[in-house]
């Protein structure tokens, strides 16, 4: 699936400065679809009436430490469901250790981001996760 | 902690600090001397800090450890370092800047924590928290020691502090 600018877009992150600095990023290569979730109960709430009501998220960009649900948790969950399993599911972390990553692949995640990134290298991620 | 341990053990905090800031703030920040700190006041109007503990395992012996990173701004200085991280002008204090300090530390610390993981250090996170007001304290844990590094960069000069303690 080719990355859509116009794509039903799924910010989660209990850092408001990182859903603002990511959804700058995504406004900044045309998204204006974009919702924000302060942590991952709320968001796993919101993928699942999104999807009942028929406009299910096409993208989910989660941070993976959060206070109530993890990112980890919320990749789970959303794999768990098979009208989720192909959902594209952008992972951001500030613990850049190899374990993690292993963790988030065997999870299903489709690409991570390592805080600190640049506009550039957040583009970069996007290329991965919706390759031309 | 001897100096050399200390220098070893904060070279990664400051160097995370150092590339979040190019990377995030595009901003090249340098570090002056380190310096012991004896008193709590915050230089600044602003902390943001994390905690850790953790274990390190030295010479085949593992000792816990504790401590803290905290980043102290003044109002200014940290209305400048908020505008360039969020992409956006801020003239005032405003909600959506509330948590950046937090996350600046956050960034560091998860950074940080990679690095020390090769020398030995298991470190676990607590969530970041923010204090403001004028001539605030911080709460370091107890009998921990303080080293506070001013930081500049085009953007202003604030304050960094480690503090550590093997127990």
């Amino acid at each position: 699936m080719a990355f859509d600018p116009k794509m039903k877009i799924l910010i989660v992150d209990d850092m408001n400065t990182m859903r603002k600095i990511i959804k700058g990023m995504l406004t900044k290569l045309g998204c204006d679809n974009l919702t924000e979730a302060d942590d991952g109960i709320p968001a796993w709430e919101a993928i699942q009436v999104a999807q009942k009501e028929g406009k299910p998220f096409q993208f989910i960009i989660s941070d993976w430490n959060m206070p109530g649900m993890t990112g980890i948790d919320l990749l789970k969950n959303v794999r768990s469901k098979p009208e989720f399993k192909t959902t594209p599911f952008l992972m951001v972390t500030a613990e850049a250790e190899q374990a993690n990553i292993v963790v988030a692949v065997k999870a299903g995640v489709s690409n991570y981001i390592i805080k600190p990134f640049s506009p550039d290298t957040f583009k970069l991620k996007l290329d991965k996760v919706f390759p031309k | 902690m001897n100096v050399e341990a200390y220098v070893k053990f904060s070279k990664p905090f400051i160097d995370a600090l150092k590339d979040t800031f190019k990377i995030m703030l595009s901003t090249e920040l340098s570090a002056h001397s380190p310096k012991m700190k004896t008193h709590n006041k915050a230089h600044g109007e602003i902390t943001a800090m994390i905690g850790m503990t953790g274990t390190v395992e030295k010479d085949g012996k593992v000792q816990d450890f504790n401590g803290l990173i905290a980043l102290s701004f003044s109002k200014e200085v940290y209305l400048k370092i908020a505008s360039a991280m969020l992409m956006q002008e801020f003239t005032d204090y405003h909600e959506d800047m509330e948590d950046t300090g937090a996350e600046i530390a956050n960034i560091v610390m998860g950074n940080a924590k990679k690095v020390l993981a090769t020398q030995g250090y298991k470190i676990g996170m607590s969530t970041p928290t923010r204090v403001k007001g004028l001539n605030h304290e911080i709460k370091y844990p107890s009998n921990t020691t303080v080293i506070e590094t001013s930081m500049s960069c085009a953007l202003g000069d604030f304050v960094f502090d480690i503090c550590y303690r093997e127990n």
